[in-house]
């Protein structure tokens, strides 16, 4: 029962979603609609729960780095409360995003400035001439996208425009198409019962 | 270690030393290099400045605070041009990590108070709402049922004078997303341009500009600011150059240090290919 039942469920919701598109009832449309808001915002909730119980765990068996679970749940708390209190665009609940949440998001973002140049300066070689043509067009990029380029040749700055709205754009035109004819093979298998591995494992 | 060996295998650690000082310097001190302005950035302005005073546009900041660097300044910018031109500004965000309109209020709350704007009447921010495609479907049929009647700071939407004339977003003359990857730009124009037919513009950071450029070659899409250049040229067209201009030193002094690590690093490569090849012919 622990798949016939969630299979039956995604067949029966996904078959009349469809049907309801279809046939304009904008009402049934409408009303799975709140059911989805409504059991997103339930699995933020679970989510916090089950974060909350792993995390616990780590510090009652003291597990290795159990410190850094004491500083998530101290974090959880805070913003939860905070949030609770003094609503997301409160001052207080924004001082505490502004001073904690953004500078260290800043932080995290630009140490990737450091790790995109040593991982090109390490991988980025003309082994073949497919390696030789991406590491040319990533040059001319690289410089016809920073103003450096256009002061060093206008040559920069055309090829730059050239690659991304011709090979770029028609590259990944196919990319999508075949992208979202996946993406409805996978929803008619699933509605099937064919795909079903986010049942889990067991549920193979 | 031979010299050839030593041009691919250069200390990684002298790499992060010269890509901080190649940000950090023009950083503190500018270098001041020309930037053009491409069409993608001119269609974003033209779109804004083609409505009128008192039509209201949709502004959904979908990012994280590690992304503001790149992506903040187009959502200011924006709002920036609207509050100038007389146009309302309803923000909201559906992107998971719901931090976009959250880090948006401060900054449009200084450009507001600056120019004399007030907040329920030529601007408001529903704040984050989840359930993301569903969500902007709901956006579509009932802008108050979606927000849960309620805005970032839990006021009833009754009580903000603009929300009177924004009941469904097709009351809204047009939608900008500034998002960090393409995904979002396509939810935008899939759930609120398509079925509305409003005109959708968009920004996006530098890693998901390839996704979004076809959208723009179709038309599908009026302007797209594309990473930072991008903002950096939109900040020109509004005249209120910032972050995004003072970055593009840094950007050109980052790439070009990198540009020449990733050469020095191939020449290496192909001479020591080169000897090993010459080696071997003549054993």
């Amino acid at each position: 029962m622990r798949k016939e039942i969630p299979l039956a469920v995604t067949f029966v919701v996904g078959i009349v979603a469809v049907l309801a598109v279809y046939t304009g009832q904008s009402q049934a449309v409408r009303g799975m609609d709140q059911w989805f808001v409504t059991s997103t915002a339930f699995a933020v909730f679970l989510g916090a729960i089950s974060q909350v119980s792993h995390h616990l765990r780590v510090v009652r068996n003291k597990r290795p780095n159990w410190q850094y679970s004491i500083v998530l749940l101290l974090a959880l708390l805070t913003w939860t409360g905070v949030g609770i209190w003094d609503k997301a665009g409160g001052p207080r609940y924004t001082w505490l995003f502004s001073t904690f949440v953004v500078p260290l998001g800043a932080t995290v973002g630009s140490l990737l400035a450091f790790y995109i140049g040593s991982a090109a300066y390490r991988a980025f070689r003309a082994r073949n001439l497919d390696a030789a043509i991406l590491l040319i067009s990533g040059m001319i990029v690289m410089l016809g996208k920073a103003p450096i380029g256009e002061v060093i040749s206008p040559f920069f700055s055309t090829a730059t425009s050239w690659i991304l709205d011709v090979p770029n754009t028609s590259v990944m035109r196919a990319i999508n198409l075949g992208v979202f004819v996946g993406t409805m093979v996978q929803a008619v298998k699933i509605l099937l019962g064919i795909e079903r591995s986010h049942l889990g494992s067991s549920a193979k | 270690m031979g010299f050839f060996d030593w041009m691919q295998k250069i200390d990684r650690r002298w790499l992060y030393l010269l890509v901080f000082m190649s940000v950090a310097i023009p950083v503190v001190k500018p270098m001041g290099l020309p930037i053009s302005i491409g069409k993608e950035t001119e269609g974003f302005f033209a779109a804004i400045d083609a409505l009128n005073p008192g039509d209201v546009m949709i502004l959904t900041p979908e990012y994280g605070a590690a992304q503001v660097p790149e992506v903040g300044s187009m959502t200011t910018s924006a709002f920036r041009q609207a509050m100038n031109k007389g146009v309302r500004v309803l923000i909201f965000g559906v992107w998971p990590d719901g931090q976009g309109p959250t880090i948006a209020q401060g900054a449009c709350e200084a450009i507001s108070d600056e120019l004399g704007k007030t907040y329920g009447v030529d601007w408001v921010n529903l704040g984050y709402k989840p359930g993301l495609d569903v969500t902007l479907k709901k956006m579509v049929d009932d802008v108050w049922e979606a927000a849960v009647g309620v805005d970032i700071k839990g006021n009833a939407l009754e009580s903000l004078p603009m929300m009177q004339d924004v009941r469904k977003a097709a009351d809204c003359k047009l939608v900008a997303n500034i998002n960090i990857h393409g995904f979002g730009l396509e939810k935008t124009m899939a759930f609120i341009g398509i079925p509305t037919g409003m005109t959708v513009i968009g920004g996006n950071g530098a890693a998901g500009i390839t996704e979004v450029i076809p959208y723009f070659r179709s038309g599908q899409l009026q302007g797209l600011l594309m990473g930072m250049r991008g903002a950096a040229e939109y900040e020109i067209l509004v005249q209120k150059p910032g972050r995004a201009v003072v970055g593009m030193d840094a950007q050109s002094a980052a790439h070009v240090t990198i540009i020449i690590f990733v050469i020095l690093a191939n020449i290496g490569y192909l001479l020591e290919k080169r000897t090993k090849a010459a080696k071997a012919a003549g054993r």
